[in-house]
């Protein structure tokens, strides 16, 4: 159940300037989800790049 | 959720490294399999990145006091409109063959999008994470490293679904490109929040005893500029950018005129590969080392440990086997890139955080210089040492011994970085005015 209270915030206006009090944690599933957008590219990029230097070693 | 909204954000104009894929393509748009006579020229093409490079520099110097004043969201915001803008607008460049059109979307709008977005989420992650500047921000400009590793692959697939026997596919992967970075970056648009004044993370206490270095106070944009600091910064990015970016746009050439017969062309692309994984690998752990022992101190072993790789490579050139130099290369490339991701941090210890994302925009001025610098050192040298009958592998003998006496400059420069005097210093209270 996502929480609304941060959704709510969220469409707020100056939303990116909070108040001391308005600093909560992020829902776990939210960072998880996060995380998990940028890296599987990136884990794909490096995949991508260490198949590349096979031949490299290959050929030493 | 701060973190991968930076990283989010580099990912995506990460890509401008990796925008030469596109160049045999581009050349290539009239004749399809080869180049016809009405094909851009390489050298053409070549100005689209130069020119992104160059508005880079420009745009976050420009930029760096209106994204302080509008806070991050609204800066990534254009940052996202202008690099994808830039491949759209490239995009019918390409479909109209009118080159200058490329030059004003992904040089001009693009650079404008590339110069913004990468110093948007800096002072961002520097005011959440006060207890570790340098992993914060070496995360993100980690993303930037890692960029090119996407943009790569993602190019050439696209390349190879879009082509066909009268078209390149270079028109359709920009507009596929441009969608997809668009929604990246507007990940990073939606997810990026600012500290209120003061925030600290739970159980940080700030040292009562805090380096020499690292100040409490803060110094603004315009101010900082006529402060020495700056300028010896300014000297230790270039130095350090010009030593690396000169190789790094050499490396194919020179490992395979080190090793020939050794080392394939195929082998050798491999190695530009790597170099960039350690490039990438570099800004998170040097800059994330450099928050327990000092921003000087990290910089002193970039410039200390560089000085005698670039000096040993010669000699790694002689052996039998590549491997050596593989490491030692992929050490300075570590080192390059934590120079580029420890700099924010130095200069959040030097002139606090008021500003700093503006004052990181001016620094940035040092790479587009460095950009020029480099790749002109290295190849000039080596035309001259040809010319003079130099064989070829041993051409990058000289250069490589350049490169260590630049970095020589840089760790003097780094010596002389002493705290800023307290008279250009906005004290707390006058800052909460708008000073």
């Amino acid at each position: 159940m996502p929480n609304i209270n941060f959704l709510k915030r969220k469409r707020e206006k100056g939303y990116d300037k909070m108040k001391e009090s308005e600093v909560e944690k992020s829902p776990v599933i939210y960072i998880v989800l996060a995380w998990l957008f940028v890296s599987i590219p990136l884990m794909w990029g490096i995949y991508q790049v260490v198949l590349r230097s096979l031949p490299l070693f290959a050929g030493s | 959720m701060i973190p991968p909204a930076a990283l989010a954000i580099h990912l995506s104009i990460g890509q401008v490294y990796a925008f030469s894929v596109f160049n045999l393509p581009l050349s290539q748009i009239i004749g399809v399999t080869v180049s016809a006579p009405a094909d851009w020229k390489l050298t053409t093409i070549g100005w689209i990145f130069s020119i992104a490079i160059v508005f880079l520099g420009l745009s976050a110097a420009v930029f760096g006091k209106w994204l302080e004043r509008v806070g991050p969201r609204k800066a990534m915001f254009v940052a996202a409109l202008c690099f994808s803008g830039g491949f759209f607008v490239s995009a019918l460049g390409v479909h109209l063959h009118q080159i200058w059109i490329v030059y004003l979307g992904y040089g001009v709008l693009g650079g404008i999008g590339l110069g913004i977005g990468y110093i948007s989420p800096v002072s961002t992650l520097i005011k959440w994470f006060p207890d570790r500047p340098g992993m914060a921000t070496g995360m993100a400009i980690m993303g930037f490293g890692g960029g090119a590793m996407i943009g790569s692959p993602l190019a050439v697939a696209l390349l190879d679904y879009f082509s066909s026997p009268i078209s390149v596919g270079v028109s359709e992967t920009f507009l596929v490109m441009g969608a997809i970075y668009f929604s990246l970056l507007m990940f990073g648009v939606v997810t990026v929040r600012i500290p209120p004044e003061g925030w600290k993370p739970e159980n940080f206490v700030p040292s009562s005893k805090p380096g020499k270095l690292i100040t409490s106070n803060h110094v603004d944009a315009d101010t900082a500029l006529k402060t020495p600091q700056f300028w010896l910064l300014w000297v230790i990015l270039c130095v350090n950018v010009t030593a690396g970016i000169g190789v790094l746009g050499q490396a194919s050439p020179m490992i395979q005129e080190m090793f020939e017969g050794v080392i394939t062309a195929e082998a050798a692309a491999g190695f530009v590969g790597l170099l960039s994984l350690f490039n990438l690998i570099g800004r998170f752990f040097w800059s994330s080392l450099s928050d327990k022992i000092g921003r000087k101190t990290v910089y002193a072993i970039y410039f200390g440990l560089g000085l005698l790789m670039y000096a040993l490579i010669p000699s790694l050139g002689r052996l039998d086997t590549a491997i050596l130099f593989v490491i030692g290369f992929g050490i300075i490339m570590s080192m390059y890139g934590g120079g580029f991701a420890t700099i924010p941090a130095y200069l959040r210890d030097l002139f606090g955080t008021y500003q700093v994302g503006a004052i990181h925009g001016r620094l940035l001025t040092a790479w587009s210089t460095a950009g020029i610098l480099g790749p002109v050192l290295v190849n000039y040298i080596r035309e001259i040492q040809i010319n003079a009958g130099v064989d070829k592998a041993e051409a990058y003998t000289v250069t490589m011994y350049i490169m260590a006496g630049l970095l020589l400059i840089g760790l003097v420069c780094n010596y002389l970085v002493k705290e800023v005097d307290a008279k250009h210093q906005l004290f707390k209270e006058k800052k909460r005015e708008g000073l």
